[in-house]
């Protein structure tokens, strides 16, 4: 038996919120629950799921003790006439249709929305490790720059170079300076930029992920200790790793904690 | 005494000659280190960048390896970034050897020029010391051939060789 492409416990209100049948009535966003794919995977509808299994089996049992072993009497059908109720449950299905219709199109654009996500997040990761790189070569190139200032200033106070050389070299290096530092400073704001936009989807995406994902963190986490405790790894892979790691166990956390 | 005087015309002329050569040589040496003194900040400028995204991209490396053990990663994303990063690594790794091979090798004619000019040797024996660590550390991180490296070490000997001599001569 196929499934249904909308979890049946989400409905909405006349104000265009959203709820849970199952989650007692909880106001919800499907955005960031399973309720347009594989909803059959929310603890909530599990848990309905079970509950509604268990009240079966208690009716059942409780049929099979009371109903007396008897005969089927024929029933003779009676005669089709429309009535008012039934033209109004005709328009009723035809509601529902044209509703699984539509829970189906926003499930394929969901499912479209979700892969297109995916590859700007991944995209996004690759992108923002290079421009951290190019960060990092450029905090190199002004630290060097820094040390620089501090040897000309010795040399000048040692003679070796005159007031004019030291003035012309300095004011070479404040220029050059300068142009690094903004160039640092723009590239940081264009990684703030992206990661603004990028986030939100980010977060969509992510949010169906998040438990198996920190769980699947904290193992490695565990693991990366262990390597470190047995000398396997350096402590400067080990810090590294550790805090790459547990920005990303914070950032899904975080995640984890709006949804709920 | 014709002789004598003639003799002694030609040694005049030749120290005032040795003077004016003298004098050319000192002020060619004087300008030739302003100028190299000034393109010494834009080749740190490069060698500082390759040098930090050389050690960045070997420590991905050894990340990368890493995080396939632990799980993160896939086997078929790490080799592909691996492969990616093996190529960048070898013109990155020969970038700053040649860069640093020629900033060692002019650095010793600077240094050499300036202790036969009598000009001010902007470098001491300390900072001999430390580029000696610094090619310690990048023997050991892998970022020069151990050729490259042999290179290095010699003209760095000579450097300091020559500062010794300087000192000498107080």
């Amino acid at each position: 038996m196929s499934r249904a492409t909308v979890c049946p416990g989400l409905y909405k209100d006349e104000k265009g919120k959203f709820y849970c049948r199952f989650a007692d009535n909880a106001e919800i966003d499907p955005a960031f629950m399973p309720c347009l794919l594989e909803y059959w995977e929310c603890p909530f509808y599990i848990r309905h799921k079970q509950a509604e299994k268990a009240l079966e089996v208690e009716k059942e049992e409780i049929k099979q003790q009371e109903a007396p072993p008897a005969t089927v009497p024929t029933v003779e059908m009676p005669t089709l006439v429309v009535s008012p109720t039934e033209v109004s449950a005709e328009r009723f299905t035809d509601e529902v249709d044209r509703l699984i219709d539509r829970a189906s199109e926003l499930a394929r654009l969901w499912e479209s929305y979700e892969s297109e996500a995916r590859r700007v997040v991944e995209e996004w990761e690759e992108l923002r490790d290079k421009i951290k790189r190019e960060l990092a070569g450029l905090e190199a190139v002004i630290n060097a720059y820094i040390s620089e200032k501090g040897r000309l200033e010795k040399l000048l106070d040692e003679g070796k170079i005159s007031e004019e050389e030291y003035t012309d070299l300095i004011s070479r290096l404040e220029k050059k300076l300068a142009e690094k530092n903004s160039e640092k400073e723009a590239l940081t704001k264009k990684l703030a930029d992206l990661d603004r936009v990028v986030l939100p989807h980010y977060k969509r995406v992510k949010v169906a992920e998040a438990k198996p994902e920190l769980a699947k963190l904290r193992l490695a986490l565990s693991k990366l200790e262990e390597r470190f405790k047995s000398g396997s790894i350096s402590e400067e892979v080990y810090m590294r790793l550790r805090a790459e790691l547990e920005d990303k166990i914070q950032r899904l956390e975080k995640i984890k904690e709006e949804v709920e | 005494m014709e002789h004598l005087r003639e003799q002694l015309e030609r040694f005049r002329e030749s120290f005032l000659k040795a003077e004016e050569l003298w004098n050319n040589y000192y002020t060619f040496v004087k300008t030739t280190v302003r100028e190299w003194e000034a393109f010494t900040i834009d080749l740190l400028d490069r060698l500082s960048e390759v040098r930090a995204k050389l050690e960045a991209d070997l420590r991905t490396t050894e990340e990368l390896s890493l995080k396939l053990d632990l799980g993160l990663l896939s086997e078929e994303k790490v080799k592909k970034k691996l492969d990616e990063l093996q190529e960048e690594i070898a013109r990155l790794k020969e970038e700053y050897q040649t860069l640093w091979l020629a900033y060692e090798e002019i650095t010793l004619m600077y240094i050499t020029h300036c202790v036969k000019s009598g000009l001010p040797v902007s470098l001491s024996a300390g900072d001999i010391e430390e580029k000696k660590e610094e090619l310690k550390s990048a023997v050991n991180k892998k970022m020069v051939s151990e050729e490259a490296a042999q290179q290095l070490e010699k003209i760095l000997s000579d450097e300091a060789s020559m500062l010794l001599h300087l000192h000498e001569k107080g």
